[in-house]
């Protein structure tokens, strides 16, 4: 096996990797031969050169030297050589190219260049200096003109050899061959299939399989050890007597080495020659011996430092694609986050295995699949973060369409255009695609209950939408165990926290498994479906039916419409909505559960009735307002404050027995409360800051 | 005997196109620089440069403007610069644009350049000529050169073979 330095370790400088010298002569020396080659090696019999390969200690299966091929070229051996049968692989050339060929993209791009050759002959020259020697090496290749140009320009090429760190040819051989032997393809000489590196030594290419089979099996191992000199026997034998395959490959070829050298002699011998002459001989060739080491490990290391260089290389291009496709997919909204699996994992395990220039195609579609893969986990982010910006945006509009809602009640007069219409919807959506055109009847209910929403702060509309959960579209929000009229009361007082009930119906929600619709049930009643969404005016629903066939009497409203399930107002939808929210109570009479089924509120509720709704406008026109003109806001304006004093007959513990003063609000609710408790028995008085107490009561004044 | 470095020399083109132009700027040529410090006196007749046409020597003049300001390379300079001046072909960025220009005018500036040994210009041409010819493949050598692929069958299927295409020396 070669003796290399380990990958990534600069040679020493007195390393040898051939063994010491057993002709104690420098490096440096022959080096310097090598490059000014004396006399007497060029007058060398050609016959005899073949000899040079004797030393045993560099006679290597090129495809398990982890010097020349590198763990990320170990492919390149043993296993490469049948697969990757293309005669077009040589990674010394590709080494080159690629930075030949980044440089030359830097330049300026013409069509044609067949005018150079009206060039007076010294320019060209001039010009052919800054060629790499693998450009010559094509120029001859590409016409005989150029060949043959370029063929006697033996100081030229020398020059550039030299400046471009490429080692010499040797002067055993000429330049032709020795170009095509660094930059030619890379096939096999002797078999003519395979991918072979080039083997400096023996000055061609063999590749892994003629290596094994080709010099045929077998030899006389002991004989050979005593023909190799000294020095390199010591490297010879412990490098290949563990290793029988390398002693196989190599058997033959000695043994012929070692028979010609034989042979040799035996002329010399045979002709005459002296002993002196014999020994200067032989002393003369291992001289040329030397200088064909060392001159091979000129070039091994070339090609190593050049393979380093260009997995070095081949690193930094990967890196550089991987930043560069980061940039993309980053401008394009991707994260790091979304890197992080293929960068990670499918790129360090490919980068592992990956090839020299001839992978370029691999690597390319690697990038693709990485790429794909990066924006596919983008997507599935931004999905994600778009499913909770469309909830916030839901919520959101939400709120707004409430706050519009209560605004627009506030706003707007109280009796003469009541935006009742607007409820009938379920969605902002469906309350523009309905708009109040479709909306033939508006009982007076509506109207007062739009009224009562004016009621409502944006206090209580904030603490509603804050509440988590909460449907806006689909639910209403209801204090625990009151009507909507006091929760609200509450809840603007901040002495109530908030329940959430929803109201779905099982026509268009499949999550409520709720056997009773209260909407669907009464509109199967009254006959008054088809303007909801999917409610059909025919649907019956038995559970509902049993509970709502016992209604309680004492408060028994007329309920206006709800075709879009939602619950608006009013005792019996409050009563019925907690029923249908917490489930089938197991024992109902007139309406509340007793015995493990929903609490629900006490009979003392709010109601809209026609009579509420007389009170009110009473009430508005006591303060010198014209009901179908005043607005909520008018009302705030106005400043009047109601005192009630204490009514007649109620318990003295009672929160009647005291006399306060309420604002407009939350006087409206008392006066609605005690006025459905007891229509004729009410003593309320009115007083505001100027006027004189006005007592109103039973439609009197 | 240096003349001032805002002195104004007047030379002609072989299109009878004249220029005026600082001496300094004319002086990055070695050729003209030789001229002017081998006349003594003073002359107003322009200098003849036969081997120029006026477009060329425009482009050769803005080269020259450019680069001014730089000391001009010395034999000793430019010896020790030879080996690494072969190994790179990287030309500056100006020089780049510069240099954009058709076939014809690359030419006629490395020409002109070689005339008038203006030694950076020859090498930004060179450079730029070189580096149209690295790292093609044959085919591509012969589609830049207008080559019609000469060779026979027979050397063509021994070129396939490459390391016994040629005979050894």
């Amino acid at each position: 096996m070669r003796l290399y330095p380990p990958q990534g370790s600069p040679a020493p400088g007195n390393f040898r990797p051939y063994g010491p010298s057993p002709f104690g002569r420098s490096r440096s020396t022959t080096q310097r031969n090598i490059i000014n080659p004396p006399a007497v090696m060029q007058e060398l019999p050609r016959e005899l050169l073949p000899f040079s390969d004797l030393i045993t200690s560099e006679l290597v299966d090129v495809t398990q030297s982890d010097a020349v091929v590198g763990n990320d070229y170990r492919r390149m051996g043993s296993g490469l050589d049948p697969q990757y049968a293309d005669s077009n692989f040589n990674v010394i050339r590709a080494a080159i190219l690629r930075k030949s060929r980044v440089e030359a993209q830097k330049g300026v791009q013409l069509k044609g260049l067949d005018g150079l050759l009206n060039l007076p002959l010294e320019i060209i020259f001039s010009i052919l200096e800054y060629l790499h020697p693998i450009d010559f090496y094509r120029l001859s290749l590409a016409s005989p003109d150029f060949q043959n140009l370029l063929e006697n320009q033996t100081l030229l090429l020398m020059g550039v050899y030299q400046s471009h760190g490429v080692p010499l040819w040797p002067p055993e051989i000429s330049y032709a061959k020795w170009s095509a032997l660094l930059f030619g393809d890379a096939i096999c000489d002797r078999c003519r299939k395979f991918v072979a590196l080039p083997d400096f030594v023996h000055r061609q290419r063999i590749c892994s399989i003629c290596y094994r089979d080709g010099f045929g099996p077998g030899r006389d191992w002991d004989q050979v050890v005593k023909m190799v000199p000294m020095g390199a026997r010591h490297d010879g034998w412990r490098l290949m007597k563990p290793n029988p395959p390398i002693q196989r490959s190599y058997g033959i070829r000695d043994k012929a080495q070692m028979r010609k050298m034989h042979d040799v002699l035996a002329s010399l011998k045979s002709s005459g020659k002296s002993t002196q002459e014999i020994d200067e001989f032989i002393e003369e060739k291992r001289v040329q011996v030397e200088a064909i080491a060392m001159h091979a490990y000129d070039c091994d290391l070339w090609m190593y430092n050049l393979f380093f260089g260009l997995n070095e290389d081949m690193k930094s291009t990967r890196q550089a694609s991987v930043d560069r496709l980061k940039a993309v997919l980053i401008a394009q909204g991707c994260q790091d986050t979304d890197f992080v699996r293929w960068d990670r994992e499918l790129i360090s395990r490919w980068c592992s295995r990956v090839q020299p220039d001839h992978k370029r195609k691999s690597w390319i579609a690697t990038l693709k699949t990485l790429k794909a893969i990066a924006v596919q986990s983008r997507n599935q982010r931004l999905q994600e973060e778009g499913l909770k910006l469309r909830q916030q945006r839901s919520q959101l509009i939400s709120l707004a369409y409430t706050k519009y809602m209560v605004t627009s009640a506030q706003s707007r007069p109280l009796w003469s255009h009541p935006p009742v219409e607007v409820f009938l919807a379920s969605t902002p959506c469906e309350a523009i695609m309905k708009g109040p055109a479709r909306v033939p009847h508006e009982p007076k209910e509506r109207k007062y209950a739009a009224w009562i929403r004016a009621l409502f702060t944006d206090e209580i509309v904030e603490k509603w939408s804050r509440v988590k959960k909460v449907d806006l579209e689909r639910c209403i929000v209801i204090p625990k165990g009151l009507t909507f009229g006091t929760a609200g009361l509450g809840v603007e007082q901040g002495k109530m926290g908030l329940v959430i009930s929803t109201f779905t119906c099982p026509m268009c929600r499949d999550h409520v498994r709720r056997t009773s619709c209260l909407a669907c049930q009464k509109r199967a009643g009254d006959g008054a479906g088809g303007r909801g969404h999917g409610h059909g005016g025919k649907h019956s629903c038995s559970a509902t039916q049993s509970q709502t066939s016992t209604p309680d009497k004492t408060t028994t409203v007329d309920k206006f419409d709800n075709p879009t399930g939602v619950v608006l107002f009013g005792w019996e939808e409050v009563k019925e909505h907690f029923v249908c929210v917490k489930g089938p109570a197991k024992n109902t009479t007139k309406g509340v559960s007793t015995g493990g089924g929903p609490v629900t509120a006490s009979t003392g509720a709010l109601m809209f009735n026609k009579r509420a709704s007389e009170l009110m406008l009473i009430i508005v026109k006591k303060l010198g307002l014209d009901p179908c003109m005043a607005t909520a806001g008018d009302l705030d304006q106005l400043g009047k404050g109601f005192l009630c004093y204490e009514s007649i007959g109620v318990h003295p513990g009672s929160s009647l027995a005291k006399t306060k003063v309420f604002n407009w609000r939350d006087f409206v609710i008392h006066v609605l409360r005690h006025g459905q408790r007891d229509r004729f028995h009410i003593s309320w008085s009115l007083n505001t800051l100027l006027v004189r107490v006005v007592n109103i009561g039973s439609g009197t004044s | 005997m240096a003349a001032p470095a805002t002195q104004q020399i007047k030379i002609r083109c072989n299109d009878e196109k004249e220029f005026t132009v600082d001496r300094d700027v004319l002086e990055r040529s070695v050729l003209i620089k030789n001229m002017l410090e081998d006349v003594t006196e003073q002359q107003d007749a322009p200098i003849p440069l036969p081997n120029v046409s006026g477009p060329v020597m425009a482009k050769v003049l803005e080269y020259c403007t450019h680069h001014r300001g730089e000391p001009l390379p010395s034999a000793d300079t430019e010896q020790s610069q030879d080996e690494t001046r072969k190994r790179t072909t990287d030309i500056s960025e100006w020089d780049q644009k510069f240099i954009t220009v058709d076939q014809e005018m690359l030419f006629e500036i490395i020409l002109a350049a070689n005339y008038l040994d203006i030694k950076s210009l020859l090498d930004v041409g060179c450079k730029t000529v070189a580096n149209m010819i690295k790292g093609k493949t044959p085919e591509e050598i012969r589609k830049l050169f207008n080559i019609v692929n000469d060779f026979t069958p027979e050397e063509e299927a021994q070129i396939k073979k490459e390391n016994e295409w040629a005979e050894d020396r």
